[in-house]
């Protein structure tokens, strides 16, 4: 329940911010919480055949098996110019996303992970990683990975996805 | 070689080029030289369409078109940025629900229905539509055509979820739908004003048409499915009014969509006894096809809370009739499956080769062969 508040927070303070920022205002307000959505584009679970999620334990921020990637479905944009919470030089943070539950192994505690994706240059085509912990189709707008999420800036072009931590569950 | 030859003086140069005239002059007689054209119209009686996101390089996806004989590349058709595909009903138009950037990677966005041809791969011509079409990965129920081929359904996401309805007679997009908390679409068969769609809180939501295309009326099932504790995968198999739906831990369901509401028809596990101890589970994009009476889908073993996406290690074949298990072919990392439409073979994309695989002899002996095409194709469709 802590963490439903909270996402309901996080999504009210998305939508606020986004309001301010485009002129789709109407649409932004008539989404309201069920805006707390999502990570990013798409897809491959290539190299991940028969792996468990729980090998999603890694320290290393440009590895697909890094911790916090448990939902990231997209570029790791700590391979394309960026970090783990900074879009890469000339790209724009997306006005809609949607927060994971990851476990960090240092300290075995579960943490909220934002998973904007970074818009408006071509796809950044490095790193590309799937996992799907909590994932669910689009009717769960809210929990679905398989959709760009730029889809709500002025520029829709989708480069890359970081994963900042916002809060711990 | 050549570069020597021509590189001591002008004078040599000619000479040798004068030498060649001469050769060239005294064959012409025999020599018909060749005329280049535009390869006929596809006459394959079996023809694959993959669906190829290509994400590397997203806002220029494609269509391949495949000969599912000869296993033959017979074209493509440029999807743009996360288009999606659909035949028309005739099957000899390809409508392509797409949008395209001023600028390609930045600029104006503009949503469009194109029609393409079938058999010659020409563009045709093209209807505006809403720029509230959701971008989102290759899934069968996010472009759907009613029955009589008139209303074409687009599926759009900014987030809030919502219908397109193009009509396709008239070649004009006719209004927009509000589907709070759906996803999908799946035409009614019996009735062409009708479809259904899946909704978070586990109901199906069953929407009516009236002859404008405008919303004549919307009614929501009782709750089908636990979208939390053993979610149900989009892709809706159809089979006349019926939807054929798999669960994450493999529960399968059929759903008759045809009356007011939808009510399910039947619901049964895939995995059983011994099967359960390696927690087998479905998974991929499309992973459901229905062939001769049997519905294949995609598992692999050790499933759990995430596992929904990945690879196959078998495919199973399930009988629609006696609900069991009747063969279990090698998976071949499929996360894709379609029949022909003769129900002879089932094609498979093998995500970790990016082959598009056909299973020959379906309902005998299965012979497998792949082939490579695209670069990350997740659907696949048969004429």
């Amino acid at each position: 329940m802590r963490i439903q508040e909270w996402i309901d927070r996080f999504a009210e303070r998305r939508v606020r911010d986004a309001a301010q920022r485009t002129s789709r205002r109407s649409t932004l307000a008539r989404l309201g919480t069920a805006m707390v959505g999502a990570a990013a584009l798409p897809m491959l679970p290539f190299d991940r055949s028969g792996k468990a999620h729980a090998a999603v334990t890694g320290q290393d921020d440009t590895t697909c098996e890094y911790w916090r990637n448990c939902a990231l479905d997209g570029f790791l944009c700590t391979c394309c110019g960026g970090s783990v919470n900074s879009c890469p030089p000339g790209t724009e943070v997306s006005k809609v996303t949607w927060v994971g539950t990851c476990a960090s192994p240092k300290d075995g505690k579960n943490y909220l992970v934002s998973y904007n994706d970074c818009c408006g240059k071509v796809a950044c085509g490095r790193c590309l990683c799937n996992f799907n912990e909590r994932e669910r189709p689009g009717y769960r707008m809210g929990v679905h990975n398989d959709i760009n999420w730029c889809m709500a800036n002025t520029q829709t072009m989708y480069h890359c996805t970081v994963s900042a931590i916002v809060g711990q569950a | 070689m050549g570069v020597q030859a021509f590189a001591g003086s002008w004078r040599t140069a000619l000479a040798v080029s004068a030498a060649l005239t001469v050769a060239v002059g005294t064959q012409a007689a025999e020599f018909t030289p060749e005329e280049v054209t535009v390869a006929p119209a596809i006459t394959a009686k079996n023809r694959v369409y993959v669906m190829d996101i290509a994400i590397n390089h997203i806002a220029d996806g494609k269509l391949h078109v495949v000969d599912g004989d000869s296993l033959g590349y017979l074209g493509v058709i440029g999807t743009g940025f996360i288009g999606q595909v659909i035949q028309s009903r005739d099957r000899k138009d390809l409508y392509v629900a797409t949008g395209y950037l001023s600028r390609g990677q930045r600029g104006e966005r503009a949503d469009i229905v194109e029609v393409w041809d079938a058999d010659t791969l020409q563009f045709k011509y093209e209807i505006p539509i809403s720029d509230k079409r959701a971008m989102a990965l290759n899934y069968e129920g996010l472009l759907a055509l009613s029955a009589n081929g008139r209303w074409l359904y687009v599926q759009n996401s900014t987030p809030a979820t919502s219908v397109t309805v193009v009509d396709m007679q008239n070649r004009k997009m006719v209004g927009e739908i509000a589907m709070p908390g759906c996803w999908a679409i799946y035409p009614v068969q019996s009735n062409p004003n009708r479809f259904a769609s899946l909704c978070g809180d586990g109901t199906i939501a069953t929407v009516t048409l009236d002859d404008s295309g405008n919303l004549a009326s919307r009614a929501n099932s009782q709750k089908m499915f636990d979208a939390d504790a053993d979610a149900w995968f989009m892709q809706g198999e159809q089979d006349g009014d019926l939807y054929y739906f798999v669960s994450f831990k493999g529960n399968l369901a059929a759903v008759n969509v045809a009356g007011d509401t939808a009510r399910v028809e039947g619901t049964w596990p895939l995995v059983r006894g011994a099967d359960t101890k390696k927690n087998w589970r479905p998974g991929g994009y499309q992973v459901l096809a229905i062939a001769n009476g049997r519905i294949y889908v995609p598992m692999h073993t050790g499933g759990t809370e995430g596992s929904h996406k990945n690879p196959a290690n078998e495919i199973w074949a399930i009988d629609l009739a006696s609900k069991k298990r009747v063969a279990r072919l090698p998976g071949h990392n499929a996360v894709a499956l379609e029949a022909s439409s003769d129900g002879s073979k089932l094609y498979a994309v093998d995500v970790h080769k990016m082959e598009l695989v056909v299973f020959d002899r379906l309902a005998s002996k299965p012979r497998v062969r792949a082939t490579q095409v695209g670069d990350i194709a997740l659907q696949l469709g048969a004429n």
